[in-house]
């Protein structure tokens, strides 16, 4: 098995939350500090052995890329515009209330995906129809509420 | 077709749940006049799970108290943060009279003590008390080693140090309980924190620790099982008449324990308070009231000696840190 | 004995009044319901019908709540198999391979695997109840700090089982789960450690929040980064709903397996049916004759994990009824019915009150029959939804991940934690790390921690109290062969085919 490149992204990453929880572990009284260190030091261990691995393996079979094989057939701007949506959608929910922005999210997101409006229609009316008798009415959840609801 | 068949299952499934529906409707903002009383359903907020204890206790007086308020109660369970999350939203609502909660003592003392809360105990207007619940100390029946609290004592300081405790939790009720009866006898043992009362007797039981301090309602179920050695009381208990009080003894000698009680934001009119005081009272003494409530200890005071209680409770928490936990 | 019997006939007989049937079919089908959607547990389901059981016979009252109990553990695999966002904890593991099901177009066959070994799960876990419940509680005497400890490591070794590409990076998953869950107040000092001052992170990270995130939210975006396919195109969608007799057969050893081991965690007090979906799912991989069918939609997977989940019902009930012990959230709620109703948990339940918790004992019986038929009845119109195209999904699943994240505590921050272990998860899966291991890790973290800390408090550091009881021998032994087996059945795999360890990893993947 060849080496990834896209792995050193993962040793990187495990590397980063190490040292993050490793510094505000520091700041703990100390029998607080053992079991988080402990964890910690589980992480890092394993990382590095995987990091081996990894050396050992381009060693032997060779280095490639890996982001062809992860990213293979990935729609840029579809996941993207997705991200934003959701993103926007929960920044939404604080002025609107949660119904309007799950409403405009929801129409956003179908029609952006290309629904039928048909579809479109009925998916909005019954994941918030859904929402507002399961969870408001029947569990009395109170959800977000905005400015307008 | 087939797509459209299945959305309409969705639609389906969910006037399912719209026959099981019950209606809820938003408060109303209530109106002060001569004779305060809520406009609206009063909304109730427990710091803890639906089916906590709290709760369930919560439900019983939210039921039966309907009649005397005159408008519904709707229990909000707010839970996280040890109890801190709920009770912020408690001090945070509006001081209108139609959002009161339940607190805990002196599990809401040690979260301001802890600084979970953003809360203080001058965020809050009590109400009345509702349940009080006495701390006892317990060892397993068939230990011989403790026939007496006597013995569990001259155990304790024989063999410093060595003996064992299983608490509800660090710093929790019971903790707090098994420190002050251990500074007050001289002794010092390890403590076990479990989490939940549950788990504590559970390690009692199963002879990982050697005693620890709960409430009386919470061995109801194994009388057979622990043996009570001493309560955390001023008098003898009216359910162990002859179990000692510590204080009888020697030993630490105030009331401890844990109380659950109404209150509501601070900023409340004096109006508001008399009408619940009044309401919780009346449903506190109703017969209905009282079958339903035979399974624990019901203890109404008003909302002068319930905000004393408070006072008291947070004073005591707070002079816990120097000197009281050992290292 | 024979007066027991009578007991039972009794119970039987009482269980069978119409309006206890009318309570067993309401109490299954909202049982379901709350099962499917995210973020609405078993427990919750309980807690919410327990007041209205306040008005209820005893009996009654217990057997909408048992009926919702099983209901529930059930009804999380519906939504875990269709659209991959378990709905309650206990059906991670159906996920894994009941997803990939869908994908197939054999939704239906998945959700009907689930429910036939649901149903035979709860209905073995009744024997248990029946005729061992005495016996059986005392195992959970035997359990003390040190026992928890081993308990929670051995679960651990499951991820061993669910990590399919990598171990290592399967490992790697598990120590940041456990990383992870030392968020939060430390449970023996109750210090705050990685809250950064958010009193909601007391109690630590969600473990519901972070499966809502690392499951469902993180199969939003995978379905996003894709060319929208209609499914019902990319695989031949089969309305073949029934089990073959081959299908039983195949199934039948695994339902066998998971019941015992459902049956033991549950009585143990701890996690419950969330623990024991993956050990049970693990085993049916370990155990398979088709090993290569894992990962790739193998209904033994689905079997395993849902006949322990459904399992562990029965055996929760065992402590919880005769030492007032609750095995897990779901019974804890039940027992303080139960004493609101003025009955004490202990042997009085099987003496005084014997005809009360016999005709509660039958009625448990009967709602899994009320599950088996409304599961079976349903499935062909739910697995109608797996045709949904990925375009309607995706918006759909993320408002109910925000919806199920929320309604938890009530609380906006726990949608926030939900998004971020979304794009954990997502990232988590494109890496091929495992989302499972870091969920198990986040459910068995505090048990053992609490367990290993505690244990060495009360010996005072000495480390023989972690080997000191014939439980703990067993566990250690557990955990040997858990560790070992998949190594030990690679390196045999090895020699029988003659190929290396590097070139089986590499056909895995290709």
């Amino acid at each position: 098995m060849k080496m990834k490149k896209t792995d050193i992204g993962v040793v990187v990453f495990m590397y980063a939350i190490c040292a993050f929880f490793y510094v505000h572990m520091l700041q703990l009284q100390a029998n607080s500090q053992t079991y988080p260190r402990f964890t910690i030091v589980l992480l890092f261990g394993l990382t590095t052995l995987y990091l081996l691995q990894m050396l050992m393996n381009a060693k032997k079979h060779g280095v490639e890329s890996g982001v062809d094989k992860v990213f293979d057939g990935f729609q840029i701007v579809q996941f993207f515009v997705c991200l934003a949506m959701v993103i926007v959608y929960l920044l939404l929910m604080k002025f609107l209330g949660f119904f309007v922005a799950t409403i405009v999210f929801m129409l956003a997101a179908l029609t952006f995906l290309g629904v039928p409006k048909v579809h479109t229609l009925i998916a909005v009316v019954a994941i918030n129809l859904l929402v507002y008798f399961a969870f408001v009415q029947f569990l009395g959840v109170k959800l977000p509420a905005g400015l307008l609801f | 077709m087939k797509k459209k068949i299945a959305l309409l299952l969705i639609v389906s499934m969910m006037f399912m749940l719209c026959a099981c529906g019950g209606g809820n409707k938003d408060a109303n903002q209530g109106g002060q006049g001569e004779a305060w009383k809520p406009d609206g359903p009063v909304t109730m907020i427990v710091s803890y799970k639906a089916g906590n204890g709290t709760d369930l206790t919560a439900r019983i007086l939210a039921q039966h108290a309907e009649k005397y308020i005159g408008q519904t109660i709707v229990i909000e369970n707010v839970d996280g943060g040890s109890g801190s999350i709920g009770w912020s939203k408690l001090a945070e609502a509006e001081a209108d009279g139609m959002t009161i909660g339940f607190i805990n003592l002196p599990n809401f003392n040690s979260s301001i003590v802890k600084g979970l809360g953003t809360y203080t105990i001058d965020d809050f207007t009590a109400i009345c008390n509702h349940v009080t619940e006495t701390s006892i100390v317990v060892v397993r029946a068939d230990d011989s080693r403790f026939e007496t609290l006597e013995d569990l004592v001259a155990y304790g300081k024989a063999n410093d140090g060595k003996l064992v405790a299983s608490t509800n939790g660090a710093q929790a009720s019971n903790h707090i309980g098994a420190q002050a009866f251990a500074n007050s006898a001289g002794f010092t043992y390890i403590d076990l924190p479990q989490g939940n009362t549950a788990d504590e007797l559970l390690s009692l039981r199963g002879g990982e620790s050697d005693f620890c301090v709960v409430k009386v309602a919470d061995i109801s179920g194994m009388q057979s099982e622990v043996r009570v050695l001493a309560s955390f009381s001023a008098e003898r208990l009216a359910e162990y008449p002859d179990v000692p009080t510590l204080g009888e003894l020697g030993y630490y000698d105030q009331w401890l324990g844990s109380s659950r009680l109404v209150a509501a934001p601070a900023g409340v009119s004096a109006e508001v308070v008399a009408f619940y005081e009044n309401a919780f009272k009346q449903a506190m003494e109703d017969a209905a009231y009282l079958e339903d409530a035979s399974s624990f200890a019901t203890d109404y005071q008003s909302a002068e000696d319930t905000a004393k209680l408070m006072a008291a409770q947070q004073a005591f928490t707070e002079g816990l840190s120097d000197g009281f936990w050992y290292e | 004995m024979f007066e027991t019997l009578q007991l039972m006939a009794a119970g039987f007989a009482n269980a069978l009044l119409p309006m206890n049937l009318l309570m067993m079919i309401f109490g299954v089908t909202l049982g379901i319901i709350i099962g499917c959607l995210p973020g609405l547990s078993a427990a919750m389901g309980v807690a919410l019908m327990l007041p209205l059981t306040f008005t209820m016979e005893p009996e009654t009252g217990l057997i909408v709540l048992g009926a919702i109990y099983c209901g529930a553990i059930f009804g999380g695999s519906i939504s875990a198999i269709l659209i991959h966002t378990p709905g309650t904890p206990a059906s991670a593991a159906t996920a894994i391979e009941g997803y990939q099901m869908t994908l197939q177009g054999k939704a239906g066959k998945a959700l009907a695997t689930a429910c036939w070994s649901s149903f035979w799960g709860g209905l073995l876990s009744c024997i248990s109840l029946y005729f061992f419940a005495p016996l059986l509680a005392q195992l959970a005497l035997k359990f003390m700090s040190a026992e928890y400890f081993w308990l929670s490591l051995f679960g651990l070794t499951v991820i061993a089982g669910v990590a399919s590409k990598s171990l290592i990076k399967g490992l790697m998953s598990g120590a940041l789960g456990l990383l992870i869950s030392t968020i939060g107040l430390d449970p023996i000092t109750g210090t705050q450690r990685f809250m950064f001052g958010h009193a909601f992170l007391a109690e630590g990270v969600n473990v519901t929040c972070a499966l809502i995130g690392l499951f469902s939210m993180s199969q939003v975006f995978i379905l996003a980064e894709k060319k929208i396919v209609e499914r019902a195109k990319a695989a031949k969608f089969t309305d073949k709903i029934a089990l073959t007799k081959e299908e039983r057969k195949m199934i039948r050893p695994t339902i066998i397996r998971s019941w015992l081991i459902g049956n033991i965690v549950g009585i143990l007090p701890g996690a419950g049916a969330s623990i024991a979906c993956f050990m049970g799912y693990n085993n049916a991989k370990s155990f398979s004759k088709n090993k290569e069918q894992f990962g790739k939609g193998a209904i033994e997977g689905v079997a395993g994990s849902e006949a322990a989940n459904n399992a562990v019902t029965g055996g929760s009930l065992i402590p919880t009824l005769t030492l007032g012990i609750p095995g897990e959230s779901v019974t804890a709620v039940l027992m303080g019915g139960l004493i609101i109703q003025g009955l004490q948990p202990g042997p009085e339940l099987f003496t005084t009150h014997a005809g009360m918790t016999y005709t509660f004992f039958a009625g448990f019986v009967l709602v899994q029959f009320a599950m088996l038929a409304i599961g079976m009845l349903g499935c062909r119109a739910f697995a109608q939804i797996s045709r949904l195209s990925d375009a309607i999904l995706i918006p759909c699943v993320t408002v109910l991940c925000v919806v199920g994240s929320y309604a938890i505590h009530r609380n906006f921050n726990d949608v926030i934690v939900m998004f971020i272990f979304g794009l954990l998860g997502y990232a988590m899966r494109k890496f091929d790390l495992n989302t499972a291991a870091v969920v198990l890790a986040l459910i068995l973290g505090p048990i053992g921690e609490k367990g290993l800390r505690n244990a060495l408090r009360a010996s005072q550091g000495d480390l023989s109290v972690l080997v000191g009881s014939p439980v703990c021998l067993v566990l250690i032994a557990l955990c040997i062969v858990g560790i070992f087996s998949p190594l030990l059945m690679n390196m045999f795999e090895k020699k029988v085919s003659g190929t290396t360890l590097a070139d089986a990893e590499a056909e895995a993947e290709a």
